[in-house]
């Protein structure tokens, strides 16, 4: 009955080992394949965001308001500003000189 | 039979004559042997216990450094303060051709003619015909890489190389240098961290600003052309913690242009520029006699000539209508020449050296890239003496005066001028130059030569923003000579009531502009035309400009609100 009892468990264990193995050889797999996709999600981030540093720079959106939309702009120093009232979703700015 | 044990006992004594004696023989070398073997092994032991000891107490900078190794077609990348990219790798790859292995060669020149229509086919024929491997086209596009390997031809091999971006182009140039065809760094950060950016994946995050670098440039500019200046240079820095937030220095170049550059105009003004900057000088001259409480801000100085004598050279005042009598804090804000030779004199050449050692304006700094100049060294004598009080004859970088302003205005801490931002808010708060009082005192000066209608910098006013500062213009010297061409620079703190920035502005060789028209800060009204090429009227109105737009962003970023 021992024999039966200590053969059928070493079998048990060989079987569970071999099951844990498999599933461990996946999960090692899926780790490898996230990290892959990570690695590569995490390239193009960084060139999206080399392309939104090079198109978002200063001297782009400088260059792009003076062609686009120059004259929809009004320049306030800040001494010129008195009061700034909230208004709905506006904000507005009341100067010496209303423009 | 008492006496006859007695006799048996004399006899036996004299017949056996025992004596201990030592053995010297085998006894004797044995013992030498064993302490011999045990002095050597303790000998050793000791050797590397020394060693072990020495290689604990070494720096773990370096340790860390000697495990790193260089990771092949890498370079780390760059980023500002707020992780925008200011210089970025980026995979590239080259295709080449090994003739030898090529099985339709005509078939092959159609293919690469319809991929590249821009290559020359007949070189390319030519270069076959040498039967050696060549490049056919660098940095090819994924696309033309996708075509090229659905050829399916084996003499086509693809090279992996990287390539570097600065999507600022000219923005950094002075600070992050260039970098050549082998991936090596030849100047600036690129080459002082050279080997971290070649062998650590992270990359590495600078204290500058790229919002604030470009409105101080894009002013630099400006200016540049008003004044017909050869060219400029302009640094922000946190007084508290050296670090820097915009380095600008005129003229600049593209760094995705790799370019040779032999001009010397095109030097880094800020750091490796060494020169003469006259009266913002004083400012050092009357902090060294405050902390040494020789003088008070109130002491008066009676009776100052209009000139001095010293040597074959004459000292005089620039301004002719600067009074007689001054105190101490008017020779500043009106900026006299004689007045502080006289405190520098009340000083005397030991006191001054130390003070000017203690803030480092003369020896070469030590600083996050190479392109540093050194200081030019002087015999002190009486004459030196009176000349370096009010800032002649005496040389150093606008780096270093901005560390030497910083040390004034924050405290009087010792700080170390960088370019890396650093994790740990203010660190290098350690070593204690000038007193605290002094510095507030110097504060309030600075304060008035700004605010004041004495004072030299009245253009440089902006409101809200509390600047104080000094002007200085100097004669350039050219060959050895004072020529009439100028060096002028202002010195700024902001705000003066607790500083936080300190702002140089220097400009080179700047010329009088006809056309330019000036608004006053300090009253109302403006004034058409520059009068004099000096400071007050060049380089103050440039930081006063530059202030004017920076002052939001660094109030909104910066900025403590309390």
């Amino acid at each position: 009955m021992k024999k039966v009892i200590l053969i059928s468990s070493i079998f048990f264990l060989l079987v569970l080992t071999t099951f844990v193995k498999n599933e461990t050889k996946e999960i090692e797999k899926k780790i490898f394949l996230k990290k892959e996709n990570i690695r590569e999600l995490k390239e193009k981030h960084d060139l999206v965001l080399l392309d939104y540093n090079y198109l978002g720079s200063p001297k782009k959106l400088v260059k792009l308001q003076e062609e686009l939309f120059d004259d929809e702009f009004i320049n306030y120093r800040l001494d010129e500003i008195q009061k700034i009232i909230f208004f709905s979703d506006k904000v507005l700015f009341q100067t010496d000189n209303l423009k | 039979m008492i006496m006859k044990k007695k006799d048996m006992l004399t006899l036996e004594d004299s017949a056996n004559g025992f004596l201990f004696k030592e053995n010297k023989s085998n006894l004797n070398v044995s013992f030498n042997r064993v302490a011999f073997i045990f002095f050597v092994f303790i000998s050793v032991c000791l050797i590397y216990l020394i060693k072990i000891l020495y290689l604990g107490l070494q720096q773990p900078s370096l340790s860390k450094y000697q495990n790193k190794q260089i990771i092949e077609n890498f370079r780390a990348d760059i980023v500002d303060r707020n992780n925008n990219f200011i210089a970025k790798t980026v995979n590239t790859t080259i295709a080449g051709v090994n003739p030898n292995l090529i099985i339709d060669e005509d078939r092959l020149l159609l293919n690469l003619k319809i991929i590249f229509p821009d290559q020359d086919i007949k070189k390319i024929k030519n270069k076959i015909k040498k039967n050696k491997y060549f490049r056919l086209k660098k940095q090819i596009t994924a696309i033309e890489k996708e075509k090229l390997k659905l050829l399916g031809d084996k003499s086509i091999f693809f090279e992996d190389q990287i390539s570097r971006i600065y999507p600022n182009e000219n923005l950094y140039s002075h600070i992050l240098g260039q970098i050549d065809d082998a991936n090596n760094g030849i100047s600036g950060l690129e080459k002082k961290f050279d080997f971290k950016l070649k062998s650590e994946k992270f990359p590495i995050k600078l204290s500058v600003d790229t919002e604030v670098q470009f409105l101080v440039r894009e002013e630099l500019i400006k200016f540049n052309k008003i004044f017909r200046s050869i060219g400029s240079a302009a640094i922000l820095m946190d007084v508290n913690n050296g670090e820097i937030l915009s380095l600008v220095s005129l003229p600049d170049f593209n760094l995705n242009e790799r370019v040779l550059i032999t001009d010397k105009n095109y030097i880094n003004r800020i750091t490796k520029g060494v020169y003469e900057l006259g009266s913002v000088f004083k400012t050092f001259t009357v902090a060294a006699a405050l902390n040494e409480e020789l003088i008070e801000p109130e002491t008066e100085f009676l009776n100052l000539e209009k000139e001095i004598r010293c040597g074959g050279s004459i000292i005089r005042e620039y301004d002719t209508e600067i009074p007689e009598n001054l105190n101490a804090e008017q020779i500043l804000i009106r900026s006299g020449n004689i007045g502080s030779v006289r405190i520098g004199q009340m000083l005397g050449i030991d006191r001054l050296k130390k003070f000017y050692n203690d803030i480092g304006i003369l020896n070469r700094i030590d600083f996050d890239i190479d392109e540093v100049g050194l200081p030019i060294p002087f015999k002190w004598g009486k004459c030196k003496l009176a000349t370096v009080s009010f800032g002649h004859g005496i040389t150093t970088t606008p780096l270093q005066l901005a560390k030497g302003y910083s040390v004034l205005s924050n405290g009087g801490f010792d700080i170390k001028p960088t370019l890396i931002l650093n994790k740990k808010k203010d660190q290098s708060k350690k070593n204690k130059i000038i007193e605290k009082d002094v510095s507030i005192k110097i504060n309030h000066i600075l304060r008035k030569i700004v605010s004041s209608d004495d004072g030299t910098a009245g253009l440089a006013n902006v409101s809200g923003y509390k600047i104080g500062g000094k002007t200085g213009t100097a004669q350039k010297v050219i060959d050895g000579k004072y020529s009439r061409l100028k060096i002028n620079t202002f010195a700024s703190i902001f705000p003066t009531s607790n500083p936080k920035f300190v702002l140089v502005v220097l400009i080179d060789e700047p010329k009088t502009s006809k056309d330019y028209i000036y608004k006053y800060r300090n009253k109302s009204g403006s004034y058409k035309g520059t009068p004099f090429n000096t400071a007050g009227w060049t380089s103050v109105e440039i930081a006063g400009n530059i202030i004017d737009k920076i002052g939001p962003i660094l109030a909104t970023k910066y900025m403590d609100a309390n």
